[in-house]
Formats: structure tokens, C-alpha cells, sequence
């Protein structure tokens, strides 16, 4: 196992960079950010239409050969269940993605609210529930709030994916003391903030609280320089782990100086 | 042979009664131009997943609502 690598449902993962697709200005960028970020897993989608050969930009549809790539890229597919407002639609979702993706990861995604994209939690867990009892690995898209959290871990979650801020926002962590507190009550949990990550500074911070890992999209994708700011994030969440594995100091009130002296040099 | 009506995707079809998923996926991707190929979307039929598996053996009826999704990049 090498420094920056972890375990997560049962897989060992060589990154703790999870990094979304949508969103690039053509697939060569995409395809660059990628490579750039050292992800280990990308997420996907499914969308009701057939098989348009149109690639690149928001959402659209995967070229067959660019498709054929990703599968073929070793990199492990993460797909979502976007767009789904009850626990129905996105279990058949969840079923189809396992079909065309040939995996039993799923991005287990409920909204609730169209203006913040905010999780159902009901409709969550009585999907999460069903999909684990059907084999599938669930990857809850989730808010910040223990008690959905735990219920959960009760249906059979492994891990949580608790949002930072509203999908696309950018706002960064907007609600530090609660991703702290899911920290602290859940110490043996996989936990990785997905969602609202605007800069790399955030992705420090997430890395810094212990969470695991960090999963984004936009703040790549709609950088002046995706491929850049690809490479950015991964430096930060090694340095926010690597940061977190040293040890932060604690804080104090007051200075206290760090070099040694006897009084004042010159005033015997 | 009678025909039946179905919507795919919400656009109205008519097809051959007896006519299966199956057949009705190879006829959509060959009028689409794309190759005929069952492993690049999935299905479902009101709304109920059908496993590539079953496409073979599940009949249309009249007024069914059939749906095909396909890969596409997300966050």
C-alpha cells in the first residue's frame, strides 16, 4: 500500500480523488483532466435517449469508443442516479447502470429540492435499503446530518457521501462543525465530501478534518484550465492527507515563540 | 399483421404485434445509424427495468412506454 492509497469497499484505491466527467469543454480535456488528477474513480451517468455519437460538454452522451475507453482505462466507473426524486426511479436506474457499466457501484443520488439539489433522505434510505439487499455497493449522496447518516449505515452502507454545499455551487465546506461531528461519530466509516468543492483550499480542509476521500466535478471541469486545476486538487488532497496523518497543531490563544531566547538579546 | 402502438422515449411507434424488445432495440439503433450493438443501452418497459437478457422474450402490447438509456459523462 502506498502512501496516498486507501480502502474502500473493498477495493484498493491507488488516489483519494474522485473526480466527476461532466461538465468539459471536449473529451481531450476531459481525457487530459483525468490522467492529470491521478483519479482512481470517475463517475458517470445514464440518460433516456439511445446512442447519439455527440461527445463533450455537460452531460452528453458518451461516444462508443470513448465509452469503450473509460471501461477499458482501469480506472473504476462510479455511476449516479442524477435526476432520480424517489427511491423508484433511481433503483431502476441503479439497475440499468450496473447492466451498461458492468458494476455494482452505484452513486446513490434522491433529490429532494430542485433549488439546492438537496438529498431526500427518505426516499435515500428506503433505495439505499433495497439496492444493498440486491447486491449493489450504495455510495450515498447524502447531506451532513448524523442521524441520516447512521440510518444509513443501518441499511447497509459501507461508506457515506456527505455533500460539502449544494452540487455546483462552489461554495466550499459551508457547514464545518457538521462534517467535523460526522467525523468524530463515525470514526471507522468511510466518509468522502462530495459536492460543492470550489477550490483546492476546500479540498485541504475536507482532507484535513480525516475525511478519506474527496469526490468533484465542477470546480475541474469549469476551470479555466481543467487540466490544471486537475493536477491542483490531487497535490491538495495528498497535502491535506498528508496533513492530517502528521498531526495539526493545536491552537492557541496567544502567541507563543518558537525560538528559544533568554530574554531580549542585547539587555543584560 | 396487425401493428400496435408504443411510445419510445415519449415519441410514438408503431411496430408489429408481437414484436420484442429485443427487435425493437436492433431497429432503433439501425435507424439511427448506429451500430447494432444490445450492450450500449439499457431498457425498460413502463417503467420497469428489462435485463438485456429478457429483451428476447418480452412481447409489446399496445400503449406500452418503453425507455433506452445510454451512457453519457456525470458528476
Amino acid at each position: 500500500m502506498t502512501m496516498t492509497s486507501f480502502s474502500i469497499a473493498d477495493t484498493l484505491l491507488e488516489s483519494r480523488f474522485f473526480l466527476g466527467t461532466a461538465g468539459y469543454p471536449s473529451p481531450k480535456v476531459l481525457q487530459d483532466a483525468i490522467a492529470a488528477s491521478g483519479a482512481a474513480v470517475i463517475t458517470v451517468g445514464l440518460k433516456r435517449q439511445l446512442t447519439p455519437s455527440a461527445s463533450g460538454g455537460a452531460g452528453t452522451a458518451l461516444d462508443n469508443s470513448f465509452f469503450q475507453m473509460l471501461k477499458d482505462s482501469g480506472l473504476h466507473l462510479l455511476p449516479n442516479t442524477a435526476g432520480c426524486k424517489t427511491g423508484r426511479e433511481a433503483i431502476t436506474l441503479a439497475q440499468m447502470a450496473r447492466e451498461v457499466f458492468g458494476t455494482h457501484w452505484i452513486k446513490l443520488e434522491v433529490i429532494g429540492d430542485d433549488y439546492t439539489l438537496q438529498p431526500d433522505p427518505i426516499e435515500l434510505i428506503r433505495a439505499a435499503e433495497e439496492l444493498v439487499q440486491d447486491g449493489f455497493e450504495v455510495f450515498p449522496y447524502c447531506t451532513d446530518d448524523l442521524v441520516t447518516c447512521r440510518r444509513l449505515l443501518d441499511v447497509g452502507c459501507r461508506l457515506l457521501m456527505p455533500w460539502g454545499a449544494p452540487i455546483g455551487s462552489g461554495q466550499g465546506l459551508t457547514n464545518p462543525h457538521a462534517l467535523r461531528t460526522l467525523r468524530a461519530r463515525l470514526p471507522d466509516v468511510p466518509l468522502i465530501v462530495d459536492a460543492g468543492i470550489g477550490s483546492p483550499m476546500d479540498a485541504v480542509q475536507a482532507m484535513q478534518m480525516g475525511y478519506d476521500a474527496v469526490l468533484l466535478n465542477s470546480a475541474v471541469s469549469l476551470a479555466h484550465d481543467p487540466v490544471k486545476m486537475a493536477q491542483a486538487f490531487k497535490l491538495a488532497i495528498e497535502a491535506g492527507r498528508m496533513g492530517f496523518e502528521a498531526g495539526i497543531m493545536a491552537r492557541q490563544d496567544m502567541a507563543v515563540p518558537s525560538t528559544q531566547v533568554t530574554g531580549r538579546p542585547f539587555l543584560l | 399483421m396487425s401493428a400496435i402502438h408504443i411510445s419510445v422515449n415519449g415519441t410514438e411507434h408503431t411496430v408489429v404485434s408481437g414484436s420484442t424488445l429485443a427487435e425493437l432495440v436492433a431497429r432503433l439503433q439501425r435507424d439511427a445509424g448506429q451500430p447494432d450493438d444490445p450492450t450500449t443501452l439499457a431498457t425498460a418497459l413502463n417503467e420497469v427495468f428489462i435485463p438485456r437478457g429478457k429483451r428476447e422474450a418480452t412481447v409489446l402490447s399496445e400503449g406500452d412506454q418503453v425507455f433506452t438509456f445510454s451512457p453519457i459523462t456525470g458528476g
